[in-house]
């Protein structure tokens, strides 16, 4: 209060002062306000000493209520957030210990995705291996086959003793009979020539024997003539009928010898005229046979031709089969190894999942320790959803469990049907 | 009987692929399934070239191949990778350690047998 009298007193000096100084009005009018101002407060303060503590007390005890009541509230505040608090760590202790439970389950599970992957490496490179050796089974049987028919019809193309050389063979062969036929109608013409020639003389010769028999008929004749006249002539006439004698049985002679001639003519003429018939008809059939011969010698180079060309087409086929098979072969050895990239992959999958199933179940037990037989009940958990899903023998067996034969894929059947029926068929 | 061979590779295919693709060429493939098996078939051979996998179980390719090559009696061998890897970094770790090649699954049998020819100068 004092202090407050001293600076307003002050401020009106100054004000006065300030109009003194400068000749201002406006001076006086501030120190007017500033000391009407003054007289106010004052008068306000000047009230009795008492009323004003217990003015004050009052106020003070206000004010405690007031902050009562706030912390009050602040106490209820904080009551209620503890209370959320512990509800929330009570949340989150649950969750950690879900999420202790789950990365325990996804350890068991990631064991059993190891054992999973094992089965399907093991069934893939079972059936890559069986898928293999049936494609190398498929290329010998090629080869094999490619090397038989090489060997087969090789024989028949090849160039010393083959089909193509037998035909060309046969060809030449079939020149030389056809020429043969022409020498042998040349021959059989110049032989009937040449025998009919001969019929010809013998009945000139005949003719001749004829002649021959007249003069010796006349010479008889004249013998007999001769004879006669020599008996006339007497002793005289005795040497000239001696010859006359002769002359006379030379003349029979010679008609005899001439009928011997004319009997052996006719008989040559009747053996070349059979020669004639026979020879010729013989060399006709000869070169009609030679012809024939010929005639299927042609046919069959005709139709050995196209097969000898269909066998060279075979070969050339087969070689081509052959490569294309071996050449398909290296492509599908190519693509079987994918199996061992599938497997690689597996590998880094399982290795990534036992990682971080690894780290989750470190992670977890720093702050959840479980139970033995929790560990054991999430395990159970997960072979029993892991069984749900089984559908192959592979599957029960990886796990050690006793198949049930409901759920895996086929069944057992009876040895007459499996008999029947090649691979896993049922029939309803 | 031609110049060993031995093929180092867990998967039974992969090897059933690379006996079929050099023994038609004149070598005899002898099989192993991981680096450990392969260093006791060294002993027993008369090995010319070593065809190698790099993940194996039990012994993978890279210790195989360090294992062989401070053997003085095997060092000489020439050895080839023949893996799905083909990241340079392992192929660089492969050079380093002395292999003289490296083949990418899947190979193809002509190719294998090249390379193998020209290594074992047959």
């Amino acid at each position: 209060m004092q202090k407050l009298s001293v600076v307003g007193g002050a401020l009106v000096i100054v004000l006065l002062a300030g109009n003194l100084i400068t000749g201002n009005s406006a001076y006086i009018y501030g120190a007017v306000l500033v000391a009407v101002a003054l007289l106010v407060i004052l008068l306000v303060r000047l009230k009795p000493e008492s009323s004003i503590q217990a003015e004050q007390n009052e106020t003070h005890v206000d004010k405690l209520t007031q902050e009562n009541q706030l912390l009050q509230t602040e106490l209820q505040q904080l009551e209620v957030q503890i209370q959320e608090l512990k509800a929330d760590v009570r949340e989150k202790d649950e969750y950690l210990h879900k999420f202790a439970v789950q990365c325990r389950k996804i350890a068991e599970a990631t064991d059993a995705e190891k054992i999973l992957s094992k089965v399907i490496v093991d069934k893939t490179e079972t059936a890559t291996l069986e898928l293999t050796n049936h494609v190398y089974s498929i290329g010998d049987w090629s080869k094999d086959v490619d090397d038989l028919i090489q060997r087969v019809f090789g024989q028949l193309t090849s160039e010393e003793g083959g089909l193509r050389v037998q035909s060309v063979r046969m060809e030449e062969e079939l020149r030389r009979i056809e020429q043969l036929i022409q020498e042998f109608k040349i021959i059989r013409d110049d032989y009937i020539g040449e025998l009919e020639m001969i019929e010809k003389t013998m009945k000139s010769v005949d003719q001749f024997t004829d002649t021959i028999t007249d003069l010796s008929e006349r010479t008889n004749v004249l013998a007999i003539n001769a004879s006669i006249e020599a008996a006339r002539a007497g002793q005289a006439g005795r040497g000239f009928a001696v010859i006359a004698s002769e002359v006379q049985g030379l003349a029979k002679s010679t008609m005899k010898i001439a009928d011997e001639i004319s009997t052996t003519i006719e008989s040559s003429v009747h053996t070349v005229k059979d020669s004639i018939g026979t020879y010729g008809e013989r060399l006709q059939n000869a070169v009609e046979k030679l012809a024939r011969s010929g005639e299927k010698h042609a046919s069959v180079i005709e139709q050995l031709t196209p097969q000898i060309d269909q066998v060279s087409e075979v070969i050339e086929e087969s070689q081509k089969l052959s490569s294309s098979v071996t050449k398909n072969i290296n492509d599908v050895t190519v693509h079987l190894q994918y199996q061992d990239s599938v497997r690689q992959i597996l590998q880094h999958m399982v290795q990534l999942f036992e990682t971080l199933a690894q780290e989750g179940t470190d992670f977890s037990a720093e702050k959840v320790q479980l139970s033995q037989a929790e560990i054991e009940q999430q395990a159970d958990e997960v072979r029993r959803l892991l069984k749900t899903f089984f559908t192959t023998r592979e599957e029960w067996q990886a796990f050690g469990h006793e198949i049930d034969e409901a759920m895996v894929e086929g069944t057992e059947d009876s040895d007459t049907q499996k008999k029947e029926l090649n691979g896993d068929i049922t029939l309803f | 009987m031609g110049k060993q061979i031995l093929c180092v590779d867990d998967s039974v295919t992969i090897r059933k692929l690379v006996k079929k693709a050099l023994e038609p060429e004149g070598f005899e493939i002898i099989e192993a399934e991981n680096g450990q098996v392969a260093l006791d078939q060294c002993g027993k051979c008369e090995v010319s070239l070593c065809i190698v996998d790099v993940n194996m179980p039990v012994m993978d390719g890279f210790q195989f191949v360090e294992a062989l090559k401070q053997k003085p009696e095997y060092s000489h061998i020439p050895v080839v990778f023949l893996t799905t890897e083909s990241a340079a970094q392992k192929k660089q770790v492969g050079k380093e350690l002395g292999v003289n090649g490296w083949i990418v699954k899947p190979f193809e049998a002509p190719s294998l047998a090249k390379v193998v020819k020209m290594l074992v100068k047959q």
